[in-house]
């Protein structure tokens, strides 16, 4: 990418609470800045930090060339239930299969549930079935009576309707019988949206499939109307690149091509998250991450392999399973705010509850009463109570210390400093099942990665983390607040679209494997070429879902054609995959359950220009209790903004900047990178050699 | 306790993640649909006596929490390092319930000791015997349910033993599923106990060992102080299964639960003699055999979801388990369809827990529907194929805070589904529906969750259908507080036309091309009264097409008007229902079909019943119950007209049930030689 001074990038991240800008400059230099959210309209505060940007920091918004927006809209309408009526097309005796799930439920053991499946996405009067059948091979056993889906729409359409979903069976194998509906609709109800399941996801299990169909047709009128409103808005303040918007896997897509397949832009703030992570990394040489985002009330963990994050092939939303490709990020309930409580046989439990930010932990003197984490860190000594949030907010540490001592050391019959240790325990064991999930149930083992510590709290508890799961490196950016919005800049576009392909793979012609990714190739060309890309600074990936015959679940294996033996390696491929993740694999037949194809535009890597304070970076020195005794260790304390690049130092230490805290455990070794990363090493003690990959 | 508490839930917290780290080895390894798409598994720890301290909580069945593996684990006579044992007997310690279950554990060394146990079974889709599949209610000695593999090494010192694997596979029918799952389970007890070579790394040996035990003090703990909330008393409860065998007579499950403080006895007394079909349930007398505890297991940790699950919450409980009665059988009765029983027993349970803690707890959830199994040729490969098409569960009962779950949600509902596009890809069937039955939820102020149905037509001649657990069709799940009971269920064949034959509860039939097998669940029951069910809630119901208009009008004193209801017209028909109604309303609904059979077999005359029965020897127990019950038959038709109408033609004192029970041992004086010798 050339750089010129027309260059300008803008990565725009909506939270709940703020809205992020990250900006890179010409020259490199970087602005980031905060400004309130808009629930509302989200848009306006993106048009509102716009303008910040051009009146305060004199940015000509003609100059921006990219403009990368991390979206909450289709979160949000879930979360909100603020979608639209949507009407369900089912074949004739099949409209209850959104209702009746897969008969699974979390809570095994209680005999008093609520539905666990999003039913509300098409309760019973808005699912409608239409005669018509297709057979698995893709036959058509009984022709589509369309005077059925007249009725059918009209009934719908009396129920208020307004967005269509359509998910007929075996529509994977033959879409026909749905995309007639869709012309059907298109002719007598052009206003209609419609969502059809061959489209969105055209892959077997018919719940599954339904379910994505619908929430896409649930959002698509939400997320039409505020892309389409956000991109006009951008060209009234003269803003000529086109608008992207990041998707659930991880790449970005640029508006026109989301509003078509809305479903799939559900968390693209934490998937920016962790392309955040993951570009950080790689700027200082890590390529294997696992990234850790503490905020208030949870904690997001994913892992970052060879530089690549782990996509799932199916994510959560709002506690319902979609089949979207999501980055694989896991959120726990357990950050600053959660309250530590003790439950009836005298265990020791922290979160999910959180006191939030109103009442927020005792220590806000807001009212809050009870434990929180927060609370055990300034008890511990961790938290400055003058200097937390860069100093913006005081804090109260005699109600820290009163909450602890009522809640949880008095019934323990523990010290008061016991008890808050107690605290930061259990809520590190938490966090490193967490951690274990997304990595050692995939079959990667944690000590080969390098744990970066992100959001508010991520630092605090970094080294702790690190600990319980034998890991030796520990790295916290910079800015580790706003890594959705850098992510958004560190991103590609790219374009995933994927079939059913369901052949055993022992005797199967390789033309057939790439006439049918071709096909599929031709699709996201298409999808490409709407971006605007330099079609040779494309890059294309092949890869195929394969289990073994008779079994549930598949893995997905990269593909490459162009090999002497393409499907002999992939054969193998899956073996080694298959050993990795469940600890074994044998010789047996296996068979390709899906084709997937990505293309993905060129990456920008050009590394920030960061700007360093001059001074005494050490501030002070303060005692920090650590270890099972709770002993008192006197920690210097650092100011990060004035750590300049090969600082190094020693743990105990406690490193403090505006919007984070780093505690750097006794046992450790600290450094700053030349990109002002910080890197902490495990010395001494360390029994393993780190693979660091990274010179 | 020993370790102190900040450590013990670091440790549970492991010991939990280890237990469903070996789940999801085995998930995703197996090969079998009953363990992909069903999830019929377990996986666990155990102390080195073989009490269960860890489980998953999210995958995997749901009945093992409190499973002991103590007497199998001393079956073995010495353990070596990499050793690995399984058993599918369930007359060899009573561990495995039925045949087709392979329980496997594995010893964890550490320096030389067994610190604990990784355990786990299978249910695997067959494991020979007379009928495909292995179970069936015709049977009635475990012989004929399949290969039995008495507690045995099936690896000895990580090292296959071949022959025994061999044995077992040329005695199943689909060998390869098997193999693979027996592989998937070899995985998941290695991964278990690299686990706990990395706990006992992190936590030491010592903290390891004392941590265990403290594990299940504190799961008893928690039962105990949810217990404790309970008002004492003793709460009687009786269910029945449709048929004691094929074409026999209802089968009864009564408890006396007797609530005391911290504990409960659970005292089954008045449960039938055990039976000649295979319903029975092999507990060995265990007073908290897995069988037991499982209803009792749901209730806590339904009175608090905070519970942490292990056998120590069954510290709370003792049994009494009559000898020879379908609670406690002797060998060699038959087994297999036990998940029948079981599940009836569950919901005896709730029944007599539901009476202490109405506000807390839901009516009874639906059951009666069948696991369906076909066994076809495929025309497309001329392959035979045998595959489990899926659980047909219904609904979740209502509950004080909302209605049931539609369709799932009942206490067997840990059984997966299989999809419509897997089932007709795998198997030559075709589907014609799937979906929930209208009015089948039992009314209510909060409605019982809707029935499962599914249709569909055989594609190849001689295509065997088996219905596993088939029942409800009689009996139905009950509501309380003035919640009506569920609907029946249904099976039938070619239904709408003239070939139509109503199947009951038969589990085993062989169809061909062009016939339509109509397979339903029964609904579950309501909670409250469905005059006080909120009148836009049965509108929307009626919308949904889950109330037909005629039902809300009878069954929720309902005036429908335009696009709502006419809330004058509601009123007043309400009021007129109430007023119209009997004074001396029961706790429970149970429906006509148990109704009707009440008026002659209450609760008196069954006392008796159970009595005679009791001094009778066990093996004529079940054919003195039948010559019993059918004199008893007899007196009803020979009344005939006779008597007025709604009165009982048998008296309620137990006189008649002895005085037909003094006929049988008149006609059968090797009977009287068996009773007196």
């Amino acid at each position: 990418m050339k750089v010129n001074q027309l260059d300008i990038r803008v990565g725009v991240d909506v939270g709940g609470t703020f809205t992020d800008f990250a900006c890179v400059l010409p020259d490199g230099r970087r602005l980031v800045f905060k400004i309130a959210s808009t629930p509302g309209d989200p848009s306006l505060a993106v048009i509102a930090g716009l303008q910040e940007l051009v009146t305060t920091h004199a940015v000509s918004a003609a100059s921006i060339s990219v403009f990368a927006h991390g979206t909450t809209v289709a979160t949000n309408a879930v979360l909100e239930r603020k979608g639209a009526v949507v009407g369900l097309l089912a074949t004739e005796g099949f409209r209850d299969v959104l209702e009746i799930g897969r008969q699974m439920r979390r809570q095994m053991y209680s005999v008093r549930l609520a539905t666990e499946t999003p039913v509300f996405l098409a309760p019973g009067r808005r699912r409608v079935g239409v005669a018509e059948r297709i057979g698995p091979d893709g036959a058509v056993l009984r022709p589509l009576d369309e005077a059925s889906v007249i009725r059918a729409v009209e009934q719908l359409l009396a129920e208020g309707t307004t967005s269509l979903a359509v998910t007929l069976l075996f529509s994977f194998a033959n879409p026909t019988h749905e995309r007639r509906i869709r012309a059907i609709v298109a002719e007598r109800w052009p206003e209609l949206p419609v969502s059809l399941s061959s489209d969105i996801d055209p892959v077997f299990r018919e719940y599954e499939r339904t379910v994505v169909t619908a929430f896409d047709a649930y959002i698509k009128p939400t997320v039409d109307a505020y892309l389409a409103n956000l991109a006009e808005a951008l060209v009234g303040e003269a803003v000529n690149a086109p608008l992207r918007v990041m998707q659930s896997r991880g790449g970005l897509a640029g508006a026109a091509i989301a509003r078509r397949r809305p479903v799939r832009l559900f968390l693209s703030g934490p998937a920016a998250g962790v392309i955040g992570g993951l570009a950080e990394g790689e700027a200082n040489g890590y390529r294997n991450l696992i990234t850790v985002d503490i905020g208030g009330t949870s904690c997001d963990i994913a892992l970052v392999n060879d530089a690549k994050p782990l996509v799932r092939q199916e994510g959560m939303i709002d506690g319902f399973t979609v089949r979207v490709p999501m980055v694989d990020v896991n959120a726990i309930g357990s950050g600053g705010g959660s309250i530590a409580w003790i439950d009836r046989a005298g265990g020791l439990k922290v979160g999910p509850h959180s006191a939030g930010s109103a009442p927020g932990p005792a220590c806000y003197g807001r009212g809050g009463v009870e434990a929180t984490v927060t609370d055990a860190s300034v008890v511990l000594g961790l938290i400055d109570p003058g200097y937390f949030a860069g100093g913006s907010l005081a804090l109260d540490g005699e109600k820290a210390h009163a909450a602890i001592a009522e809640r949880i050391a008095g019934p323990l019959a523990l010290s008061v400093e016991a008890a808050a240790l107690g605290i930061h325990r259990v809520l590190t064991a938490q966090m490193a099942e967490g951690i274990r999930l997304v990595s050692i149930k995939q079959g990667f083992d944690p000590r080969d990665f390098t744990l970066l510590g992100l959001g508010g709290g991520g630092a605090l508890h970094a080294c702790a983390l690190a600990e319980e799961l034998s890991m030796t490196r520990v790295l916290v950016p910079r800015y580790p607040g706003v890594l959705s919005a850098a992510g958004l800049l560190a991103a590609p576009v790219e374009h995933e679209v994927s079939a059913s392909f369901a052949r055993p793979i022992s005797g199967l012609p390789p033309a057939d494997v790439s006439a049918a990714l071709a096909m599929l190739d031709i699709e996201a060309a298409a999808l490409m070429s709407a971006e605007h890309l330099s079609t040779d600074s494309i890059k294309i990936q092949h890869a195929a879902d394969i289990c073994y015959v008779g079994q549930g679940y598949h893995l997905e294996v990269p593909l490459d054609l162009v090999g002497p033996d393409p499907l002999g390696t992939l054969y193998r491929d899956f073996l080694v995959l298959h050993d990795r993740i469940y600890g074994h694999s044998v010789e047996g037949e296996t068979r390709i359950v899906n084709l997937r194809t990505v293309h993905q535009g060129p990456i920008d890597t050009r590394p920030a220009a960061l700007q360093v304070e001059a001074g005494d970076p050490v501030k002070g020195i303060r005692p920090v209790l650590v270890g099972e005794g709770a002993v008192a260790l006197q920690a210097p304390v650092l100011d990060r903004a004035r750590m300049v690049a090969a600082h190094e130092f020693d743990g105990p230490a406690i490193i403090e900047q505006d919007d984070t805290t780093t505690w750097v455990a006794p046992g450790w070794h600290g450094r700053v990178l030349d990109t002002l990363m910080l890197l902490l090493e495990k010395t001494g003690d360390a029994d393993r050699d780190g693979n660091r990959d990274a010179g | 306790m020993a370790i102190d508490k900040v450590t013990l839930e670091v440790l549970k917290n492991h010991c939990r993640a280890a237990a469903e780290s070996m789940a999801f080895t085995l998930y995703r390894t197996a090969h079998s649909t009953f363990v992909k798409e069903t999830e019929d598994f377990t996986t666990g720890l155990t102390t080195s006596d073989g009490e269960t301290f860890a489980t998953p909580v999210e995958l995997g069945a749901t009945w093992f929490v409190g499973l002991n593996y103590k007497t199998v684990i001393e079956m073995i006579d010495a353990y070596d390092e990499g050793d690995i044992c399984m058993t599918n007997d369930p007359y060899s310690g009573h561990v495995c319930t039925h045949s087709p279950d392979m329980h496997v554990w594995k010893p964890v060394f550490h320096e030389g000791k067994i610190v604990c146990f990784v355990v786990g079974h299978i249910h695997n889709t067959d494991v020979g015997g007379a009928v495909p599949a292995s179970i069936s209610r015709t049977l009635s000695e475990v012989h004929q349910e399949g290969i039995r593999i008495p507690p045995a090494k099936v690896m000895r010192k990580g090292v296959f033993n071949q022959e025994l694997i061999d044995v077992m596979l040329a005695n199943v029918r689909m060998p390869e599923q098997n193999w693979g799952d027996l592989k998937a389970q070899i995985a998941a007890m290695n991964t278990g106990e690299r686990r706990v070579h990395e706990m006992i790394g992190k936590f030491g040996i010592e903290v390891f060992r004392e941590g265990i035990g403290d594990l299940l003090d504190y799961a008893e703990a928690q039962a105990r102080a949810i217990v404790a909330e309970l008002a004492d008393g003793d709460y009687f409860f009786a269910d029945y299964m449709d048929e004691d065998a094929s074409d026999g007579f209802p089968c009864r499950l009564a408890l006396t639960l007797r609530i005391r403080g911290e504990t409960v006895e659970l005292d089954f007394t008045g449960s039938d003699p055990q039976v000649e079909s295979s319903i029975n349930m092999p507990t060995g007398g265990q007073e908290r055999h897995a069988l037991l505890m499982v209803g009792l297991i749901y209730v806590l940790y339904s009175l608090d979801t905070r519970l942490f699950l292990n056998s120590g919450v069954c510290r709370v409980a003792s049994s009494v388990l009559p000898e020879g009665t379908i609670v406690n059988p002797h060998f060699p009765a038959a087994v297999g369809l036990r998940t029948l029983s079981v599940q009836r027993l569950m919901g005896v349970i709730f029944g007599a827990f539901v009476q202490a803690a109405p506000d807390r707890l839901p009516s009874c959830p639906a059951s009666g529907g069948p696991i369906m199994n076909v066994n076809t040729i495929d025309n497309r490969t001329g392959r035979r194929v045998v595959a489990a098409i899926g659980p047909i569960t219904g609904g979740a009962g209502g509950d004080p805070w909302r209605d049931g779950a539609e369709g799932s949600g009942a206490n067997s509902s840990f059984l997966k589904n299989t999809p419509v596009e897997i089932n007709e890809a795998e198997v030559p069937i075709k589907i014609q529906r799937y979906g929930l039955t209208p009015d089948s939820g039992g009314p209510g102020k909060h409605r019982g969750g809707l029935a499962l149905e599914m249709r569909f037509e055989a594609q190849a001649p001689n295509t065997k259908v088996t219905a596993r657990n088939m029942d409800r069709s009689r009996f139905s799940s009950w509501g309380v507080l003035s919640g009506e009971a569920g609907s029946l269920s249904r099976f039938v064949l070619n239904p709408g036309t003239n070939r139509e034959r109503n199947l009951g509860n038969i589990d085993f039939l062989s169809i061909d091309p062009g016939d339509v097998v109509h397979v339903g669940s029964g609904g579950a029951g309501g909670w409250g009264d469905p005059l006080e069910r909120d009148p836009e809630l049965v509108v929307q119901d009626v919308r949904r097409g889950f109330v037909s208009r005629g039902a809300a009008e009878s069954r929720y004193g309902l005036v429908l008007g335009d696009g709502g209801y006419d809330k004058a017209a509601t009123v007043r028909l309400r009021a007129e229902r109430v007023a119209a109604r009997l004074d001396g309303e029961s706790f429970f609904d149970f429906g006509k079909g148990r109704n009707d059979f009440e008026v002659v077999w209450n609760h008196g005359n069954y006392d008796v019943l159970t009595e005679l029965l009791a001094a009778t020897p066990v093996h004529w127990r079940f054919f003195v119950k039948h010559r019993v019950f059918e004199a008893i038959d007899g007196i009803i038709a020979g009344a005939g007209a006779v008597d007025e109408p709604g009165q009982a033609k048998v008296k309620d004192d137990g006189s008649d049930v002895r005085a037909c029970y003094q006929r049988v041992l008149k006609e059968f004086p090797q009977l009287r030689a068996a009773v007196e010798g």
